[in-house]
């Protein structure tokens, strides 16, 4: 009774073709692909990148503007990659902010061998982070657009050549009373990249920033904006395109906010972290350089049922020399000889994860 | 399997056995009354062996006529185990006969209670055997080994988890084992969060095969992931109505030649989006899915998240649907934290609704498990290893 069907095995072959025409693409396990996040730490720490057909919320802080640079770089890669980008902002003018996107880092060898430099000299005080440090030396620098992630540059802006024609797509949702404008641009783009084909011959990437923001008008409407998000997953879900979207939950009710937390495949926070605060001083290393803290609440898990558990869901922000976005894990400083009670005061590495926002 | 015999019985009765002899089903015996003396089976299951006597008079109580000596078991290695135990007993059955015929003569006095005696000896005799030993016969006629009926059946199972720990594996396990209970079983599962290919490829590392069985009308797949209603004040055609209409259509048609129907919806909060946070209609969805298990018998899986609904705000959903379930399910992160052993814990409650006493209590179950891609492995708090 049955006809010769296609049996899709569960094994996944070593598809090594596809990846090597389109370095964006990367395998991932139980049939997923992978793009990268324009953050070759954050890739490393969610197992790959993004998967593609999932929806990555980011919660932002009200304070300060941080998750701006996860976007930069989330967009300078697509550009890097010639991946079709899509661009919703509730500014006037979308298209300005694309002349704020970072450039290709472009001497990388001088990154590593200051790196390297350091190394000797360091007292090895936290010896953990030190384990992955060979991986860096080992990236050959080809011209940099044929990697799968590439270091983006802060402080240049990206060139002109990236912004060919039609690859960049800007929207803004300021004037239009609802979402339904937003959502048939985004239906159309997704179209593009619709999973029924055979292979894939490149990804889409949207980015929309500031998702309810008061500017809009339809900021108010919470219903209209979580059936919006999900219908967005709906239509991302089938197709080889990344959402990314930012929000602040705290212009949110509670309950919209986690409903909307439980409808990303990966969310992510970003926190920021007090100027002058002699606490975190004693507590953190490094604590100079951070700008903010990043959080990894939830992992992407397509086609799988089985979770992902961190060794750490805190990272810190950190510009590396001012101008490479870099995730560290948090350290704790070496404990003061001296004064005995400073694990008793700072109250992050004991009780329960509520209520601390640090997680060691 | 043979009771010990002395060599004295083994003597006194040797019945030979032919090779083309077939065994005759139980329900023989019953029409013999005499056959107590041999029904000596060579099993252990509720007959003492007795003590080895050496008189063979059948006035002697049915526990005591054990003594008769069994006949000994057929020498060729062609027969099975529970074929020797028929072909002795029913052989022996035939050489009672004709001893009976001569007591019968001798006894006529004692005949009635041997009678009676005899047939209650039997008829607790052939239900031990038939426990025993699956009989060749009967095993061919049945089709499968007689399995407990799918206990969720007319029951209402919810599923609460929150961001931290998603409880999606439950309903994987869940919808697993509805197809491996019965084979006439059938699941109607509306997905409101994730694609069928997203559950195919998981309940294959399960071990269930989801598109040989949606071929084969046992699972059906509702993709309601781009379901959205229509707002307020236009018509509702294609509002949460619809949906259960086309539920209630595909239930009926199903309920003819399956018996034990499944549904599971997905999410509940996804369902409540879709409803445009009416949750009116959704709590009218929910009431008459309720009641389909009581109409069909059907089961009925959802699985909500706990944590939205902790404000207060729209609590009407989850309260009621508490209030509703049968068995609740609850996944929760570690009040300690993350570990890789240990993904969370889960917490079991089973409303009972019949006790004893007319008392209705709740069992409450608390484990701590950990999800794998073959199953979930769960465990007492502590006890991992």
């Amino acid at each position: 009774m049955a006809a010769t069907r296609a049996r899709v095995s569960s094994f996944s072959r070593n598809v090594s073709t596809e990846t090597s025409q389109n370095p964006g693409l990367k395998h991932g396990p139980n049939g997923t692909m992978f793009i990268s996040s324009g953050i070759p730490d954050l890739d490393k720490i969610l197992g790959g990148g993004f998967s593609l057909g999932s929806l990555v919320m980011v919660m932002e802080d009200a304070e300060a503007p941080h998750h701006m640079l996860l976007l930069r770089n989330f967009m300078s890669q697509g550009l890097v990659q010639k991946q079709p980008l899509l661009y919703a902002s509730a500014s006037r003018d979308p298209k300005r902010f694309l002349g704020t996107l970072p450039s290709l880092a472009s001497l990388k060898g001088d990154k590593s061998s200051d790196l390297s430099h350091e190394k000797d000299l360091r007292i090895a005080w936290q010896y953990k982070k030190y384990f992955g440090e060979p991986q860096l030396n080992l990236n050959t620098n080809n011209g940099g657009q044929h990697d799968y992630c590439n270091d983006f540059d802060l402080r240049k802006p990206l060139d002109r050549q990236f912004f060919s024609g039609s690859n960049v797509d800007c929207v803004s949702i300021n004037d239009s009373p609802n979402l339904t404008a937003l959502q048939d641009r985004c239906a159309g783009f997704l179209a593009k990249f619709s999973r029924n084909e055979g292979c894939i011959r490149t990804a889409g990437r949207i980015a929309i920033q500031s998702f309810c923001s008061p500017q809009c008008k339809y900021s108010n409407e919470e219903w209209h904006m979580l059936s919006f998000i999900r219908s967005l997953k709906g239509m991302a879900r089938t197709s080889n395109a990344v959402v990314v979207v930012t929000f602040p939950p705290s212009l949110l009710s509670p309950s919209c906010s986690k409903r909307l937390q439980h409808m990303a495949d990966t969310l992510l926070s970003v926190k920021t972290i007090p100027d002058e605060d002699k606490e975190l001083a004693k507590l953190l290393t490094g604590y100079q350089d951070m700008i903010g803290l990043l959080n990894v609440h939830k992992i992407a898990r397509l086609n799988t049922q089985v979770p992902v558990i961190l060794e750490a869901t805190t990272f810190s922000l950190k510009l590396h020399k001012r101008r490479f976005l870099v995730l560290e894990c948090l350290n704790q400083a070496p404990v003061d000889g001296s004064s005995g009670s400073s694990y008793g005061t700072s109250g992050g590495c004991s009780g329960s994860t509520k209520t601390g926002s640090l997680d060691f | 399997m043979h009771q010990k015999k002395s060599e004295v019985q083994i003597g006194k009765e040797s019945v030979g056995v032919s090779s083309d002899f077939n065994p005759s089903p139980p329900l023989q015996y019953q029409r013999h009354p005499y056959h107590r003396h041999q029904l000596y089976p060579q099993i252990e299951i509720d007959i003492s062996p007795p003590p080895p006597q050496p008189r063979s008079t059948t006035t002697a109580a049915p526990a005591s006529s054990l003594s008769k000596p069994s006949p000994p078991p057929p020498p060729s290695p062609l027969f099975k185990s529970h074929n020797a135990a028929f072909f002795s007993v029913t052989v022996a059955a035939k050489s009672a006969a004709f001893r009976a015929l001569r007591r019968v003569r001798r006894q006529r006095a004692l005949l009635l209670l041997d009678l009676l005696s005899t047939i209650a000896f039997s008829a607790a005799l052939v239900f031990s055997l038939n426990l025993a030993f699956p009989l060749p016969l009967r095993s061919i006629r049945s089709k499968a080994p007689v399995r407990e009926p799918w206990p969720l059946c007319g029951r209402f199972v919810l599923v609460e988890d929150c961001v931290d720990t998603s409880a999606a594996f439950v309903l994987h396990h869940i919808l697993k084992r509805s197809f491996s209970s019965s084979p006439s079983s059938a699941v109607l599962f509306l997905a409101f969060s994730h694609p069928f290919s997203h559950y195919d490829r998981i309940l294959r590392k399960l071990g269930c095969n989801l598109a040989a069985q949606r071929d084969n009308g046992r699972f059906l797949f509702l993709d309601m992931l781009m379901l959205q209603c229509p707002d307020e004040g236009k018509p509702n055609q294609d509002g949460l109505a619809s949906v259960f209409e086309q539920m209630e259509r595909v239930i009926a048609a199903l309920h003819e030649d399956k018996k034990f129907i499944s549904i599971i919806i997905d999410d509940i909060s996804f369902l409540e989006v879709a409803a445009n946070g009416s949750s009116s209609d959704v709590l009218n969805l929910l009431h008459y899915c309720h009641t389909l298990t009581s109409e069909y018998g059907c089961a009925f899986i959802a699985l909500g998240h706990k944590d939205i609904y902790l404000n207060g705000d729209n609590a009407a959903v989850i309260l009621e649907m508490e209030y509703y379930a049968d068995i609740l399910v609850r996944a929760e992160p570690l009040s300690t934290g993350l570990a890789k052993d240990v993904h969370g814990q889960l917490m079991v409650s089973d409303k009972e609704t019949q006790h004893q006493h007319g008392i209705s209590a709740i069992k409450t179950h608390n484990f701590h498990f950990k999800v794998k891609e073959n199953g979930i492995e769960c465990f007492y708090p502590g006890t991992k290893i």
